[in-house]
This record gives C-alpha cells, structure tokens and sequence, in this order.
C-alpha cells in the first residue's frame, strides 16, 4: 500500500496516541523508515504531547471546594424542587 | 439516558461540586488567565448546571453537557477580557509541498534528549497555548490536557472528527515551534535553562 503523507498527517495523530488500528500500525512503520519528514512530524508530536504531559498539574484550591457549596446555596436556594431550568439549555446535552 | 440517580447529584451543590468540582475547576482554570477569572467561570457554570439540572435529558454521563456549559461561560469571560491578539496559524508548517511531504519541519536537534520540566518551560507552554486561536486552544486543552476523546471534544467544538484533527495537528505544530525557539534560545544562553521539575 502507497502511502501519502497527507493522509498520513491525521494517522500519526491516531498512531501517537495509540487509536490506530493494527493492520494500519504496520503500513505507517514502513512508510516511516523510508519517509524523514513524515517521521520529523511524529517526533514532533512526541516532543508537545510529552512537554504537554508535563505540565503542572492544576489543583483546585483547597478551601474553594467548600466555599463554593456555599456560594451555590446562596445563589440558588436550599430546595432543588423551587429550581426552574433556564432557557439556555435543552436538556439534551447542549447547551446554549 | 440520565437517571434519576445523575440529576440528583447535579440538584444537589453538595454532591455536584464533589463529584464533578474538580473537572469543572481544572477546565475553568486552563481556559482562563488569572485564578480569579476560573472561580468565577467555576461559579457560573456550576449555577447554570444546577439551574437547569432538572430539565436534563441526555447521557448518564453529564460530563459532555458540564464541559460544554464550562466552556461557554469561560468564553463569556474571555470575550470580556482584553486579550492580544492570537497568532495567525495560517502559515504553520504543516502544510505539504507538491511532493505530498510535509513541509517546515525542523530538525530537533536543539531539543535536549532528556530534559526536565522547569517553572520556565511550564510558563513558555502555558503562553504558547494562550497564544493559539481560541478554537486551537481549546482544542488542546480539551484533548491533550484534559484527555477527552477525539469525537468527544469534536462535538463539544461543534467539529467533525477530521475538522477537529486538523485543528489538533496545527495547534500541536505551534507549540512544537514555540518550543524550538525555547531550546535554541536556551542553547544560545548556554543552556542555562532552569531545571526544577527533575
């Protein structure tokens, strides 16, 4: 199989993560070991994904768990029932 | 198809911000500039969900619907925001010349072989990342740093699968280029780079 590094640019991404099928796995090994540029892009990827990894992490302060409970009852009163949903969403997972 | 058990939990502040305060913080505070700016998207995304909590009709896992309601209300607070201007990513080297090869992609010699995380190169990523297109941006903040998967985070930006792969592939393209600079301008001082993360 033939491949082109232009459809190979959205497999590397696949590859690099780890979602590429297998029989894939194998055309995109070989097409590496005779294509620099295309293997450059996957060190490339390598190198942002692990910097990425690296990052600090971000923790939520430690007082601000409770603070916003408190915050949210205030705003929003103590009884679920006297809630009325707003009309920015659908309910259905979309929010507008 | 949420259960009773789910709406309960997002009617609840209680049990909504254990359970899902967390997540909610993490992608307030990567799409926001200050701590301040991410309390108050946390804020405003946590009274939306409760707020239309009861209404909720879809997966039984909520996560998809708090992420996009985070989202828009940390846009909300962007969009208030004076904010420079984003890199052009128009001229990004991943394009292909007529040969079909990717084209601008530089050797890594500069980078070191083994190099450890410094508060440095955590703050030049950070400001690399908050120099990306709002789209760009958030597209690896929901993918690379919160782990959410490709057809996940495609929804959530309103992309299809291909659409929101490309824009992956160009963000990760500029951060690798800002990168390059970093480690030339640390191999120009001497390798000075602080290392502190070891």
């Amino acid at each position: 199989m033939d491949m082109c590094c232009k459809d190979l640019a959205e497999k590397l991404l696949l590859f690099r993560d780890g979602d590429l099928p297998e029989e894939e796995v194998q055309h995109l090994r070989e097409h590496l070991h005779y294509c620099p540029p295309c293997l450059d892009l996957l060190n490339g990827y390598d190198e942002v994904v692990e910097v990425l990894c690296r990052l600090k992490p971000v923790k939520m302060p430690a007082n601000l768990c409770e603070s916003m409970k408190e915050r949210l009852k205030t705003e929003c009163g103590g009884t679920p029932d006297a809630r009325q949903p707003e009309a920015a969403s659908d309910g259905n997972g979309s929010e507008a | 198809m949420a259960t009773n058990t789910t709406i309960d939990e997002l009617l609840n502040p209680e049990t909504l911000v254990d359970r899902y305060g967390e997540r909610i913080y993490r992608l307030a505070r990567r799409m926001s500039n200050s701590e301040a700016d991410a309390e108050d998207v946390m804020q405003n995304a946590l009274i939306k969900i409760l707020r239309n909590a009861a209404s909720y009709r879809g997966e039984s896992d909520p996560m998809g619907w708090i992420y996009r309601i985070t989202l828009n209300e940390a846009r909300e607070i962007h969009r208030k925001r004076k904010r420079r201007p984003a890199v052009s990513l128009d001229n990004l080297p991943v394009d292909f010349d007529e040969t079909s090869h990717p084209i601008g992609v530089t050797d890594i010699a500069h980078r070191p072989e083994r190099f450890a995380m410094s508060t440095e190169i955590d703050d030049r990523v950070r400001m690399a990342i908050d120099e990306l297109p709002d789209g760009y941006r958030e597209a690896v903040i929901l993918h690379d740093l919160e782990g959410v998967p490709y057809q996940e985070a495609a929804n959530l930006l309103d992309l299809t699968l291909g659409g929101f792969k490309t824009r992956l592939h160009r963000a990760r393209m500029h951060l690798r280029r800002r990168l390059e600079e970093f480690w030339k301008s640390v191999d120009e001082s001497g390798g000075t780079a602080a290392t502190d993360g070891a």
